[in-house]
Formats: C-alpha cells, sequence, structure tokens
C-alpha cells in the first residue's frame, strides 16, 4: 500500500484538506453526525431503514382517484398561495406563491378577465388542455 | 475500496493532470475505507506534471462538504467551461463541457436553498427551441450521478463488458450512443453527494427527504434554465431508481412553478416503494411484480426452459396473484398447479417455492443457481460463492463500481478541468436518515405526482426503461404501477436483455439509444 501512504503524503504536503469530507464550516457538530463518503453504496439500493418496511395497506389508487389526487395537490398550493383567503388569486398572488403555472397561464385561466381567478377557473383551464392535446 | 490502482495510476499520467487536481484526486484514494483486493504496483516517484493551466479551466478553492451539517456560507457560481469534441462514425463532434455550480433558490422565500454541482455538455444551436435539454440524476438516494454520468449517453462512456465477470481495463471511451447529437445533457449531483451542498443557513440533511430533495431539483433547473435561457427549449428529466420516484415529485413541482417539462424518462424506477416487495419486510406484501424476472433470469441461466414473457405476467396477475393473497392473509396453502407452475418457470423445486411462495429477490438471487450468487442489478452476472466478487453482496455492482468511482475523478481533472478543494462524494450513507414519507404516507407513492404532472400538462411524454434481468426495481412492478395512470398513448415502456444500469450492456445501449432518440423527437415534434 505505498501508493496509498504516498497519495497521504501528497495531500499532507500540499495541505489539500481533501482526506475527509468533514465540512471545514462545521467540524464539531459533524462527528456527532456523520455521513460516510463511501465509494461503494452502503446498502444495495434502492433500500429502505428496517423500521419502515411496512407497506400501506390500503388499496393502490386507479385513474379516478388519481385525477382527484392530483387536483387536491394543486388546491393545496393554490390555498397555501391564498394569502387574503377571499377564494381567489391575483397574479401577483399567484407569482409571489411560486405558482408559475397560474401566472403564466393567467389571461387563458382568467377567462372572464376579473383580474383573480378561482379554483374552479383553473380547473376549466386544465380540462380545455386536456381536451385540445387529446384532439392533436 | 481498491481506489489507487495501476490503471488508475496509468490514467493519470497519461492524461497530464494539473498539479492540483492531481494531488486531489491522490488524495481521494484515502477515502472510502474498506479492503482493497487489487494490488497496486509500486510506482517510480511521480513527477508532477507541470502543464500550463487550459483555457477555461477552473480551480474552485471551496472546500465542498456531504455531512448532515454541511451548510455552504459562500456558494459561487463559477464553472470550468471547455471546447471539446469527440469522434463520431469518422465525424467530429464538437461540443463544450461546463463544470461548476449553480445556486438553486426557492421563488417562494427568495433565498438561496443548495450549491448544485452540474456538469453540462451542449452543442451550438441555431433554434435553442428546437434543442431538448436533458437533466440526469441517478438516485440512491445518496448516489452522485456517476453512472448515468460515465455509463449512459454522455459523450464518453466506461468501457464495460457486462455480463461478464471480467473487469476490463479502465478506459474511457468516445461514446457512440451519445444523446449529445441530439440533446443537451445536463448531469447534476443531489445535495451532500459529488460536490453539491446546501447554502447556509440551510444544512445538507435539510433536503435528505423525498419533498425537499425535489424541491431543491427544482429550485436548480430553474436556475438552470434561466442562465443558460433555456426557456424556449424542450426540457426533459432523466431519473435513475431513486430518481425516478425524485422525477415525479420534480415534475409536478416544476410544471406547478410554471416551467413545462416536456418528457420523463424513468430508468428503472421505484414509482412506489409500497409496491415493490424487495424493499419491505419479507412477507409484507406479494412478491408478484418479480415473478416474471425470475423467470426470464432462471431461462438465461438455462435453469428453465424460456417462456415468453406475456404468459408469465399473465400467470404473475392470475392464478399467482389469487394465491399469493390468500397464502398472505391467512397462510391459505397454495395449489399445487401454481407450486408446479412456478418451478418450471425458475427451476427452483416445488419444496423451494412451497417453502417460500412469497418469495423476495434475496432469496432468489441466493438459490437460483446452485453455488452461485447472482447479480441484484444485473440476474446475468454469476458469481461463486465466497468468491471476491460476492464481497459486496452483487457481483454486477462490484465488477464495475470501482471503475466509476475512480474514474470520475481523474476525468474532471483530466478532460473536464475543474477541480474543488475537497474530495468528491461519489455515495453517501445517509439512507437510515431520508425523511420518505410523502403525502401523508410513510413511504413515497409517487404515482399520483405523475398524475399531477400529467393534469398540468397533458401533453407530457412519459418513457419507462426496464431490464428484463434487474433483481432491485423489477419490470412487471413498474408496469404494475404505471397502469394505474389508465390506459395513456403518453406512457412508453421499454425492455432491454440487461439490468438494472441497462446502458451497461453494449447491445442494450444501442438499442436504448435508438428508443430514446425516437421518444426525443416524438417530444420535440409535440412542444
Amino acid at each position: 500500500m505505498k501508493l496509498l501512504q504516498l497519495a497521504m503524503l501528497t495531500a499532507a504536503a500540499t495541505g489539500i484538506a481533501a482526506m475527509t469530507h468533514a465540512g471545514a464550516q462545521t467540524p464539531t457538530s459533524d462527528q456527532a453526525a456523520p455521513a460516510t463518503v463511501r465509494s461503494t453504496p452502503a446498502y444495495p439500493e434502492p433500500y429502505i431503514p428496517p423500521a419502515l418496511r411496512k407497506p400501506l395497506r390500503d388499496a393502490t389508487t386507479g385513474p379516478v382517484l388519481l385525477r382527484y389526487q392530483a387536483m387536491q395537490k394543486l388546491k393545496k398550493r393554490f390555498d397555501e398561495a391564498d394569502l387574503d383567503g377571499n377564494g381567489v388569486l391575483s397574479r401577483d398572488e399567484a407569482r409571489k406563491a411560486g405558482l408559475g403555472f397560474v401566472d403564466k397561464n393567467f389571461e387563458h385561466i382568467d377567462t372572464s378577465q376579473r383580474g383573480t381567478v378561482s379554483f374552479d377557473d383553473l380547473k376549466a383551464y386544465l380540462i380545455q388542455r386536456r381536451e385540445e392535446a387529446r384532439s392533436r | 475500496m481498491a481506489f489507487c490502482t495501476k490503471l488508475q495510476w496509468r490514467l493519470w499520467t497519461r492524461r497530464g493532470a494539473l498539479a492540483a487536481a492531481f494531488a486531489t484526486a491522490l488524495a481521494a484514494c484515502g477515502g472510502g475505507g474498506g479492503g482493497s483486493s487489487s494490488t497496486p504496483t509500486t510506482p517510480t516517484t511521480p513527477t508532477t506534471p507541470v502543464t500550463p493551466p487550459v483555457a477555461g479551466s477552473f480551480a474552485d478553492a471551496t472546500v465542498y462538504s456531504s455531512t448532515a451539517t454541511g451548510s455552504l456560507a459562500a456558494p459561487n457560481e463559477n464553472a470550468a467551461v471547455i471546447a471539446s469534441h469527440i469522434q463520431l462514425n469518422g465525424q467530429q463532434l464538437n461540443y463544450t463541457a461546463t463544470t461548476g455550480h449553480l445556486t438553486g433558490t426557492d421563488v417562494k422565500t427568495g433565498k438561496a436553498s443548495a450549491s448544485f454541482f452540474y456538469v453540462a455538455y451542449t452543442v451550438a444551436s441555431p433554434d435553442l427551441s428546437k434543442r431538448p435539454v436533458i437533466f440526469f440524476y441517478n438516485g440512491g438516494p445518496g448516489s452522485a450521478s456517476t453512472y448515468l454520468h460515465l455509463g449512459s449517453f454522455g459523450p464518453r462512456r466506461l468501457v464495460t463488458a457486462i455480463p461478464s465477470t471480467t473487469i476490463p481495463p479502465v478506459q474511457l471511451v468516445d461514446n457512440q450512443e451519445t444523446l449529445l447529437t441530439v440533446a443537451d445533457l445536463v448531469f447534476v449531483d443531489a445535495i451532500g453527494t459529488g460536490y453539491s451542498q446546501a447554502v447556509a443557513p440551510n444544512a445538507n440533511q435539510d433536503f435528505w427527504g423525498v419533498d425537499r430533495d425535489a424541491a431543491a431539483f427544482r429550485d436548480f433547473v430553474q436556475r438552470y434554465v434561466a442562465v443558460n435561457q433555456r426557456e424556449a427549449s424542450p426540457k426533459l428529466l432523466f431519473g435513475e431508481s431513486y430518481g425516478a420516484p425524485r422525477t415525479a415529485v420534480l415534475a409536478n413541482l416544476l410544471e406547478t412553478a410554471g416551467v413545462q417539462i416536456d418528457g420523463v424518462v424513468l430508468q428503472s424506477a421505484i414509482m412506489d416503494y409500497n409496491s415493490n416487495c424487495g424493499v419491505l419486510d419479507p412477507g409484507a406484501i406479494s412478491c408478484e411484480g418479480y415473478i416474471p424476472t425470475y423467470a426470464a433470469t432462471s431461462a438465461y441461466h438455462q435453469r428453465a426452459a424460456a417462456a415468453p414473457v406475456d404468459q408469465v405476467r399473465s400467470f404473475a396477475a392470475g392464478a399467482y396473484r389469487t394465491a399469493i393473497a390468500a397464502y398472505l392473509a391467512s397462510k391459505v396453502a397454495p395449489p399445487d398447479a401454481v407450486i408446479g407452475q412456478l418451478s418450471s418457470y425458475t427451476g427452483l423445486s416445488t419444496l423451494t417455492w412451497q417453502q417460500n411462495f412469497d418469495m423476495g429477490p434475496d432469496y432468489y438471487q441466493k438459490h437460483a443457481v446452485t453455488g452461485q450468487l447472482l447479480g441484484r442489478y444485473d440476474a446475468r452476472v454469476l458469481a461463486p460463492n465466497g468468491s471476491a466478487l460476492t464481497r459486496d453482496g452483487d457481483p454486477s455492482l462490484t465488477v464495475v463500481n470501482e471503475a466509476f468511482s475512480s474514474s470520475i475523478v481523474t476525468y474532471m481533472a483530466s478532460e473536464l478541468h475543474y477541480s474543488a478543494g475537497s474530495a468528491y462524494a461519489p455515495f453517501i450513507d445517509i439512507v437510515n436518515r431520508w425523511n420518505f414519507s410523502h403525502d401523508g404516507k410513510q413511504l413515497p407513492d409517487t404515482i399520483p405526482d405523475l398524475a399531477a404532472a400529467m393534469t398540468l400538462n397533458p401533453a407530457l411524454k412519459i418513457l419507462a426503461i426496464n431490464g428484463y434481468h434487474d433483481l432491485a426495481t423489477p419490470f412487471h412492478q413498474t408496469e404494475l404501477d404505471l397502469a394505474r395512470l389508465g390506459e395513456n398513448q403518453s406512457i412508453i415502456l421499454k425492455y432491454y436483455v440487461s439490468g438494472h444500469m441497462t446502458y451497461l450492456d453494449d447491445t442494450a445501449r444501442r438499442a436504448q439509444q435508438t428508443d430514446l432518440i425516437n421518444f426525443l423527437n416524438s417530444v420535440t415534434v409535440s412542444h
């Protein structure tokens, strides 16, 4: 293992802190919480820790429920963006919440040109897009 | 691991790395730990190459940390920008390799999330709206994107001999199957891996979970698109293994953020952790998803007569499903006919199947061929029990891994002309602290995320890549998971005689390149 020793000496001599991957910023707490750098995976991946190896027993969802779940994800983001709780989003509210999809397509969603959009407006727009994609 | 091989030494000296990068690469030999099975030759005293810096090279003095509390105070967005070329069928392909960092920023908070390390390969194009950009990442969680980067469709590729157990000399070649002819390619490392790190006040561990990880990747993609003015380009995500569920979550987050994703490639996917019996407690759920993989693999090893895949699928979803449900629910003994069929598909005895009716991949890997351990990633690869190639529990990993973990270091120094003040982290041991919870479930089911992305962009196209001999993410389970989305012309599944990293097999990689180019064409047309 002469080469390894040589490597270590070279690193020490050049002062390059590459021997360990410990962060220079937080050396003390790192020791308490190491995340070992490896050249091979620590576990056969994909892998989950033993305590988590219990699957959820509910039936997996099919197309209809999935469409509902998809809408719920969007609804959650919509409601989070609705800071004043008035049930509609202004373009500014959408942008600030990172809802770029609503911001980008605002004119198309706000068909009645009120300057705000409801979740129903958004849903109608998504259905319209789906129909357009189908007819292509 | 055995980092400092004779071959690696030759590679360094031949390529003449930069002095600093040379020392960094050498120092990396000390990392890893574990025993080395290869014997390095005693070299003559190395003379540090005195090479003037290559135009566009970048020596980043920053020390990057992979630790849980790693928190970067001063991120930079500098990069090595190198003009390069490869030979493809006698023709020269000129490209630019850009290696460095970009800082992802959460649009909602305006705060930096993480400094992402990436390598981008781009070709000058007159019309960027027709030139797709593909973002590649591996999985783990805890893997840098080394395998996809150096093994799949980048401009340079490591030679492998899969499914042979011969370990070929470490050699990077011009990749005749590169996708760079038709798309720009960005390989990006997850936070804590490679040289990617959280930006203060965030720490790496803040992003070690399904949702935060994907959100940070979203911030990176948005930053890359903005910096490189790729708003008009078709955009694709290409994730492997855990990278596939990351892709589903990420695609939805990007669509929600207003970044249109035109296509996703799910390479050897595990979309729903609740459905893959191989990662769960033995006997927790049905291993139906694995039966066709067992049959294909036993036929490959001539332990059973080859059966049409469709026939095995029908058996798995029919007689086996009924019997395994009764067995798991109330230990009802399986019918003889089902046991007999399993035995004839796999060559394992009826007694073995009676005792292991819900056979998981671990058992199959150890018992399918007497006296041999099968590869987990590629079950075509065999190694005698107790031999050196079984040391990682997966001979198909052991035959390739050392080359990948060492070559990425030398490649960055000698070809990308990039170095950092710390060692590159190919893998980090974080899976035990990963927050797998997602959408109120303890383990992620990301099919709803894919459905959500398809709701926001009904033109989104999905390509699932599968290896017939992958015992980690079996192809039939991916079929069952994706079938939940219903009949959809936009979902394409492709299969190869290969393993988890389908592209490591020369024949499979060629076929996959053709399929990917067809997929890219269909995506670009509807963009």
